[in-house]
This record gives C-alpha cells, structure tokens and sequence, in this order.
C-alpha cells in the first residue's frame, strides 16, 4: 500500500537509472574502441530515448490526509504556539493578582505579584513545553494532554501555595521568603510574627513551637509598643527561651489596652488550638482530600494543610487554555494538510479488485526529458 | 523469471542491450576488416595488421600501336568487397511488467537535499515480465498478466560533448605514445 505520487516518483527515477545503465554501457564500449586500431574509428553505440511510454493499473485503496510539512507549516506553528504560551502566561499572572489581592493570606506577596519576569519565563516554559506541537503530523491531543500534566507538575514550583497547620499559616512573600501568621478558623489574619523565614521549614518550626506553647499556656506576651508609620501595634511573645517579635493591626486593637488585646489574642488562639473547628465536608461542601501518594505521611506532615486557591486558578486557565490550544493547533492542520491518493499496485492484488475499481494511468515522456546541459549551459544532443 | 527485479533494471537491461550489441555487430566488422583486408593479423596484438591484402590480376591491354601488352593491376581486397557493417537506427522495446508489492526505501543519509534527492524514492518498485491482459476477459488483472505496460522507442543519438571530449583525451593519448 502505498501513496500514487510515490508509485510515479519512484517509476521515474526507475527510467531514469535504466537510461544511465544504457549510457555506462556507451561509455564502456567507448573506452573499448578508443584501445583498438579500427574500432576506433567507428562511431560509438549511443542511443537516446526518442519515446517512452508507460501505462500502470492500480486500485484505490483509500485517500490519505496527512499534513503538508513545510517551512511554513512550521513556521506559523512556531507562532501560534509562542503567542499562545504569551497569551496563557498574561492570563494566568492576571488571575493570580486577582485573587492574591482578595486574600488576606496572600498579601505579602505584594500588590504587583507576579511580576512581568516572571510573566515572561512562565510563557517560555509553556513554549518549551509545546515545543512538540510544531512539527506537523505530531499527535496533537496526546501532546497537548502531556504539556498540560508537565505544566500542572511544574505548578507548585512557579506558583506560591499557604501551608496551614493547628491556627498558624506559613505564607510566601514577594521576595522570595516565609512569614508565618497567626489565623482565625475562617483564614483571618490574628496576628503576624515580623520576622523573615529562608525556608517554609524554618517557619512551620516556629509554628509547631508556638502552637504547643500557646496550648499548654505557656507562652507570654510583653514589650508591648506602637507604630506610627505601619500602623500596627507591636508586642513579643516568648515561647520557652525564645522570643518572637509579632505584630496586629491597630485598628484591630481599637480602643482595647494593647496588654489586654494581647494576652486575650493568645487565650483565644489557646482555645482554638485545643478544640479545632472541624470542617465537615457536608458543610463546606468540598469532600477530604485524599492522602497524595508519594507524600510522607509523617504525623505532622498530616496536620498540614495546603491551600491550593493560586495553583488551582492557573490549573483552570491553563485548562480553558488548552482546549483553545487544540482547536487552534487543529484548525492550522486542517488548512495546511495535502491530500494523497492510496494505492495497490501490485498484480496479485489488483487481481482481486473487482475491474471497475481498476484504474489506469499512462504518461510519456519524450526526448526533451532526457535532454543535459553541457558546459556552456546548452542543451547537448542525447 | 520468477523473482521480481527493479523496474529501473526490468528497463534498463534492454537498452543496454541495444547497445551492447551495436557493440558485438562493431567488433565483428573490425574483425572481418582485419582478417579480411590484411595479412598476419592473428599474431599481430599491438595493431601491426601486417601488409594490406590485395587482389591482383592481370589483363591484356591494346597499346597505341595496336600492339598488346599483358597489365597487372593490384588492388585492396577491401575497396572491392562489402564491409558488413551495421547500426541501430531505431529500436522500439516493449513489454508488459506484474508488479508486486512496492517495498519501502531506506530513508537518505546525510544532510544534503540534492544530493540524495535521486537514491530516495520513498517506495521502490520491483516487478517481474508478464503477460498481456486478456481484453475480452471480465477479470482486468488476474496474477498471471500484467499490470504496466511500457514502450519505449530509441533512436541512434550523436555523443554528448563529454563523451566527444573522452575520445579525444584517448586518441591524443594514443598518438603520444
């Protein structure tokens, strides 16, 4: 089985070999004249091809769509596929501002997170990772599914996610570190520790720390100040031999004595370590998440928990992306695809076609077709 | 034959044919011109052919005086006798091809887009002779017949300017010797 234009190429490269096997033959015989007395002053045997002829049945065996694979072909591939991926990163950056900026544990992260930078690596990996997709003929859906899962794989990586543990939230900040947050059951901020983590790890230390302490009552707050410029009331709370410096906002002290505020926000914070608000699934509505395979399952690691409300937001663009993407990719195939006849050839075959499905094609070829150029770039007589 | 060849050999063979043979008829005509038209050739290798052969006969001439004189008259055996020389005008070849199942060609190497332009063909093609079909029959094609038909008409063609240039390089050759 095989495409007609494959049959004919192949046939006239066929003729073409079959005259070169005539002409070596003149040129043997040339070399043979040349070494003897009185052949060779005989014209040497060349013949030229005056007429050819050739007539070929075939069967239609079906009709074959497959993509033109051309420069261009590529090329507006290779644009489609860098537009998109600068279009899906726009989008996705945007929505990640929108709903960074509508919750409160994601403020550090500033008002401009993401930024353009990162806008401008996140398109360059998406391009990378739709790199398949501009070779015509490539398994579009397959390629879009596996860009997708790699994408989604590099997610918790590019995208910042909250680790929430027993009142305490560790949150990434725009530059690059952790703070660590004291938070109601409904996400609110109580209080914030000022103080700069390296590591989500160093933070969720201090966490647990904090944590046991303020539920066995045995953390302290003192040095109570004020200040002017961020508006915050300060204060520190010491857990054992450490002391960490944490900050409320003012107007969430309002008229209260910052001692009072204070040691009422540790009691409080107390009681609700001890008898956590458990978040049935029938009313929030959102079944438990299953363990992630993989994932230590070690009993602190359990008390984790992430909250994914970024990843997932740039899981549902890149998603809506996506299925643009295939249509878009599709429809660039669809206008640049050749049409291709497949055929049967072979005699044992054909014979097995019913007569109306045999089809023949003749062609010709005359002397012109077999004409050189010489080296004065004139067409020699063959 | 049984196993199927390549068509460029299945048309080539032929031609070569034609022109091998043009080749056997040349050397037979210079062999006749050798034993024939000259004397010694069979232990002569480097082209001495010996002395000319000639015919010799003598005949009674009638001078001016009315006198008769008897006159030898010699001449080359080869100015009197037909050379048997002959060439290939035009040649038609035709032939009836079963195809079989193309095979796949092995993809070019290297980088080069012209240069393997010609050993790529993507599918090739290999057949075996035939029959003709039979046109009253209802079966178009049946295993025994033929599926391609080719003609091919060949006609005696002038050297091409290299092959002129070879012959010259030869014979200049020769004469240096």
């Amino acid at each position: 089985m095989s495409q007609l234009n494959q049959i004919i190429a192949s046939l006239l490269s066929d003729i073409n070999e079959a005259k070169a096997k005539a002409d070596e033959a003149s040129r043997n015989l040339a070399l043979t004249y040349s070494s003897d007395d009185v052949l060779q002053f005989f014209p040497v045997p060349k013949i030229g091809i005056q007429n050819l002829e050739v007539e070929l049945k075939y069967a239609i065996e079906g009709v074959e769509e497959k993509p033109f694979q051309t420069s261009q072909s590529k090329e507006r591939l290779e644009n489609y596929v860098k537009n998109f991926s600068a279009e899906t990163a726009r989008e996705i950056r945007s929505e990640i501002t929108k709903v960074a900026s509508k919750n409160d544990l994601y403020k550090s992260l500033g008002g401009n997170y993401p930024d353009e930078n990162w806008e401008g690596n996140v398109s360059k990996l998406i391009s990378t990772q739709l790199e398949s997709l501009t070779n015509p003929g490539n398994d579009v859906s397959k390629n879009i599914q596996n860009a997708k899962k790699s994408l989604e794989g590099d997610f918790p990586q590019i995208i910042p996610t909250v680790m929430k543990s027993a009142g305490f939230a560790v949150v990434p900040t725009g530059k690059g570190s952790f703070e660590l947050l004291g938070i109601s059951d409904n996400d609110e901020v109580d209080f914030r520790v000022t103080k700069d983590y390296r590591t989500n790890q160093e933070a969720l230390n201090d966490a647990k720390q904090l944590s046991s302490s303020i539920a066995s009552n045995k953390a302290s707050v003192s040095d109570f100040k004020k200040d002017a410029v961020t508006k915050n009331d300060l204060a520190s709370i010491k857990i054992g031999n450490i002391q960490l410096p944490i900050e409320v906002e003012s107007k969430k002290v309002g008229s209260s004595q910052p001692k009072a505020f204070f040691e009422t926000l540790v009691t409080n914070k107390a009681i609700s370590i001890k008898n956590p608000t458990v978040k049935q699934p029938w009313v929030i509505g959102r079944p438990t998440p299953k363990p992630k395979p993989n994932s230590p399952n070690t009993p602190d690691r359990a008390e984790i928990e992430e909250d994914e409300s970024l990843r997932e937001i740039a899981k549902e663009v890149l998603k809506k992306r996506m299925i643009q993407l295939e249509a878009g990719i599709g429809k660039i195939a669809e206008e640049t695809k050749s049409t291709s006849l497949r055929v049967a050839v072979d005699s044992e075959k054909l014979s097995k076609v019913k007569p109306e499905n045999v089809m023949t094609i003749k062609f010709t070829l005359n002397s012109q077709d077999f004409t050189m150029m010489d080296d004065n770039s004139k067409p020699s007589i063959l | 034959m049984i196993t199927p060849r390549y068509i460029s050999e299945l048309l080539g063979a032929p031609m070569a044919a034609i022109v091998q043979a043009e080749g056997i008829a040349a050397r037979a005509t210079a062999d006749f011109i050798k034993e024939v038209g000259f004397t010694g050739v069979s232990d002569n290798i480097d082209g001495d052919y010996g002395t000319i052969r000639n015919v010799t006969f003598s005949y009674e001439r009638i001078k001016a005086d009315g006198n008769t004189e008897i006159a030898i008259l010699s001449v080359p055996l080869l100015t009197i006798i037909p050379i048997p020389s002959i060439q290939v005008a035009e040649a038609e070849i035709e032939f009836d091809l079963a195809m079989t199942q193309p095979e796949a060609s092995p993809a070019p190497k290297g980088n080069s887009k012209l240069g393997n332009l010609s050993a790529y063909k993507g599918v090739q093609l290999k057949a075996i002779f035939a029959k003709k079909p039979n046109p009253s029959s209802n079966s178009t094609v049946t295993s025994a017949t033929s599926n391609m038909n080719v003609k091919i008409r060949l006609a005696q063609s002038e050297l091409s300017v290299g092959m002129v240039q070879l012959l010259n390089i030869l014979d200049s050759a020769n004469k240096e010797k």
